[in-house]
């Protein structure tokens, strides 16, 4: 569409703010730069676990190889992010703004991850609406206790602001390679260690099909106790099955 | 130095037209003047609509017609809206009740007419209200020929025609959305216009009692919704006097077309017998 | 803009923020000012003439170029802008930026999260429904993900189309109807909330909601009434209504079976939905069975929403998940 071309400078803001005067240009996001790939998590009995690798690539090159694209945010939250590290980076700054002012409040109230994932709809549709994208899709997930007890929350945002609750969400390459697996395999009450089994599943096949994963995951979960973010480590794969060393067998392509 | 959450991620490039300012845009007594339109900040205005018209397709396709005769104005339209190929009403009220001696007809997007005329209505009350008179006609159609020519250029799509009486006796004005503003005695506007035109100025006079003058309209319409595809559902005719307007028919085209083409019984030559049978 | 300047092989627009200017006596209020206009205009102006170019024809042809000679010349300039375009301006469409190896798609401010609502009123009551899909391109996203929101106690909401622009218009609406409560101590009327609506969406013109919404509730006086709209905020009050992505094979059905006489109709003929409560219900149910079968982003689950004079009660169905 022609007016997705304009590359250039053009103003900032809205007209609550008019320019000031000779400034007030910015560029903003056209595509991204530094990208990591899909995030997985799933509510499983005791709260929800969440995975990803730890890879951020600049167009195809695997530029970085060890950069955390989970995070905890408050007590009761982790978020997890695909698509531009950069902009992840500014909601982290938001976010950490955002818990340090709720926290400043001392009322013993402390936003939970219904509250922050609201948050995070509301920042990402505003900045489309501005024409200057975070270019995201994020993942919050969260348990915090409510009055019908311990509440597990399980969210996603993407850079125009679609969001919406579910038990498992996939970003990404996920969504069509590791969404299946989840409905298929997926229940309420999961022990922590089927999870990671059922998560390891996923992000093994992602590491096989999607070229910008890397071996080097991270996991994390977040229950009433609060969050743990574990060390990265890598999975063990096998690259001898007879299709991935003659993919062409069989094949009756035809050209 | 209080600190302070910066909120900025959270500001939206609009002002929400309710509420905030205290008295409430919606419910205040304040001037109802040209609401707070919302402007995509991309730099690519016209780009932007182009797309965005072909993404939200909105209704169109229609024939309107009016004229002035000795016994004040008729006015007439179809009452189909189509989105493509897709009907997507039958029931549209195109002749808009601006106030009971004046009417709007709307030819073009549905909610560009639709939202103008609501606003030229607004404004034709705010004029009677502070001058304890009614608005002229001309005054009305120039109120919102200004309105529109302010937003020329950025896209809207309206053919219309403001009708009605006034202190003067019977007026009638075309207004659309690329600027223009006619006086004339007989217009007719939207993708059946020709056709009405056809049927219209063959019988028109300037002479006619109101029953004829109103059975031209329909007529003039009908033969339009026959031919042009994206006109049809019902007729409905107005006519405006000095006593203000009164509806004079609404009749739905499908039955129309049987009362202006009854269907002839044709004598039966011969009548069909049962074959006779191997066993008879 | 951004064409004009492709055709003139100019270097990176520098454009001012056209159309976000307000004008000092617009302060405060988001209206079009003038100013904003003639700049708007200024620019077109200035991307139609080619002044620079003309510049050195002018000075060569001194002391006046004759009539032909000018005709010439613009016609040339067209023919040379037009080539010359042709190497440098991507074609319009979906543009790929190719970043390293990999080709990102530019940014789109919407997507079509799809999915069908549908009202039908009666005398007494007002069924809305709308199924729990919520899908982009081939992909779901959810298989339960509510498209309905009660703005008032007789006054309820479905909408299709991109679920932010819905989620956010929902909100907005629903804040606006507590600031109605507040102001004037009573619930707003779903025929003020239809205009509500409207306006709302037609506010964004030039920027829309990407929303086809459905309201359906109960009038002043107790009478079922469903409103249908268009993306910006053309409305019109019927007997029954669908929108979204399953609307065109809905709307038949409903016309079939619950058509009544146009309310244009002079002498005006009586138009009541022939049906019942729970016959109205069934009927939702099947059209929404039906479309499932037929169109990939209608399914999963149907919410149903019964508004009455006893108030609103939630029922769900199970649909087709494939």
């Amino acid at each position: 569409m022609a007016w997705q071309q304009a590359m250039g400078s053009h103003a900032a803001g809205g007209s609550q703010a008019p320019p000031a005067a000779g400034g007030g240009e910015t560029q903003r996001t056209q595509y991204p730069y530094v990208t990591g790939t899909s995030v997985i998590a799933l509510k499983y009995k005791d709260g929800v676990i969440m995975a990803c690798d730890t890879g951020a690539s600049y167009g195809s090159t695997l530029r970085y190889k060890s950069v955390e694209r989970i995070k905890a945010v408050g007590k009761h939250s982790l978020i997890g992010a695909s698509g531009e590290f950069s902009d992840f980076q500014e909601i982290l700054r938001y976010l950490d703004e955002l818990t340090l002012s709720d926290h400043m409040w001392d009322d013993g109230n402390s936003l939970g991850p219904k509250e922050i994932h609201s948050y995070l709809t509301r920042v990402m549709y505003n900045r489309r609406n501005k024409f200057d994208p975070l270019w995201n899709s994020l993942v919050l997930g969260g348990v915090k206790k409510g009055p019908k007890g311990d509440e597990k929350y399980l969210g996603m945002v993407n850079m125009i602001g679609t969001h919406f609750e579910e038990n498992h969400v996939a970003t990404g390459f996920g969504n069509h390679l590791a969404i299946p697996i989840l409905r298929a395999e997926w229940r309420e009450d999961m022990t922590f260690e089927e999870a990671v089994k059922l998560v390891e599943k996923c992000l093994l096949v992602l590491l096989y099909r999607d070229r910008s994963s890397i071996n080097k995951f991270q996991i994390a979960k977040i229950t009433t106790e609060g969050s743990t973010i574990y060390p990265p480590y890598s999975l063990k794969t096998y690259w001898g099955f007879s299709h991935f060393e003659n993919p062409a067998q069989g094949a009756v392509g035809s050209w | 130095m209080a600190m302070r959450l910066d909120m900025s991620a959270l500001e939206t490039n609009f002002s929400v037209p309710c509420g905030d300012d205290g008295d409430g845009m919606y419910f205040s007594a304040e001037a109802p003047d040209v609401p707070s339109m919302v402007f995509p900040t991309c730099a690519d205005f016209d780009g932007f609509q182009a797309a965005t018209k072909e993404m939200v397709k909105n209704k169109k396709g229609t024939t309107t017609l009016a004229f002035i005769f000795d016994k004040g104005v008729i006015v007439a339209a179809d009452s189909r809206a189509s989105m493509g190929g897709y009907i997507s009403s039958q029931t549209v009220r195109k002749i808009i009740e601006i106030n009971p001696y004046m009417l709007g007809t709307m030819a073009g997007g549905a909610a560009d007419c639709q939202f103008w005329h609501r606003n030229l209505g607004n404004k034709c009350r705010l004029h009677e209200l502070s001058n304890k008179r009614r608005i002229s006609i001309a005054g009305a159609s120039k109120l919102l020929a200004n309105i529109l020519y302010s937003y020329r250029g950025m896209g809207l799509s309206i053919g219309t025609m403001i009708a009605g009486w006034d202190e003067k006796g019977p007026g009638l004005y075309y207004v659309d959305s690329e600027g223009a503003r006619l006086m004339g005695n007989r217009f007719s506007v939207g993708s059946g216009s020709l056709y009405a035109y056809g049927i219209l100025d063959e019988g028109y006079r300037f002479n006619m009692s109101v029953e004829e003058a109103g059975e031209l309209a329909r007529r003039a319409i009908y033969g339009a919704t026959f031919r042009d595809a994206a006109s049809g559902g019902c007729v409905s005719v107005y006519h405006v006097g000095p006593d203000g307007w009164k509806k004079l028919s609404g009749d739905d085209v499908g039955e129309l077309h049987y009362h202006y083409y009854p269907v002839q019984k044709t004598p039966v030559e011969q009548e069909m017998t049962d074959a006779p049978t191997a066993a008879a | 803009m951004g064409l004009a300047f492709h055709l003139f092989g100019l270097c990176r627009p520098k454009i001012r923020p056209i159309l976000t200017q307000q004008s000092p006596q617009s302060a405060g209020r988001n209206r079009p000012s003038r100013t904003l206009f003639l700049q708007h205009k200024k620019i077109r102006r200035r991307t139609r003439l080619p002044r620079r170019a003309g510049a050195a024809f002018f000075k060569q042809s001194e002391p006046s170029p004759s009539p032909t000679a000018l005709r010439k010349f613009a016609s040339d300039f067209w023919d040379q802008t037009r080539e010359r375009s042709k190497q440098t301006a991507p074609r319009a469409g979906r543009r790929r930026v190719n970043l390293g190896a990999q080709a990102m798609a530019r940014f789109d401010p919407y997507e079509n999260n799809g999915g069908t609502c549908v009202a039908v009123a009666g005398a007494d009551y007002c069924v809305v429904a709308a199924d729990t899909r919520l899908s982009v391109g081939y992909s779901i996203l959810s298989r339960d993900h509510s498209k309905i929101a009660q703005l008032a106690d007789k006054c309820v909401l479905a909408s299709s189309g991109f679920q932010g622009d819905i989620k956010a218009l929902q909100k907005n609406l629903a804040a606006k109807e507590l600031v109605y409560e507040h102001n004037h101590n009573k619930k707003m009327s779903c025929p003020a909330m239809a205009q509500l609506l409207s306006n709302t969406l037609y506010y964004k013109r030039f920027f829309p909601y990407y929303a086809f919404n459905v309201l359906g509730g109960l009038d002043s006086q107790g009478k079922g009434c469903v409103f249908t709209y268009d993306a910006v905020g053309s409305y019109e009050r019927t007997g029954y209504s669908a929108q979204g992505t399953g609307a065109a094979l809905m709307m038949p059905v409903l016309d079939n079976q619950l058509k009544s006489p146009s309310p244009l109709l002079l002498p005006a003929r009586d138009a009541v939905t022939p049906l019942s409560e729970s016959e109205a219900v069934d009927l939702v149910k099947d059209v929404f069975a039906s479309a499932t079968e037929r169109d990939i982003y209608t399914g999963d689950r149907l919410e149903i929403v019964v508004i009455n004079s006893s108030g609103t009660h939630r029922e769900y169905i199970e649909l087709r998940k494939d």
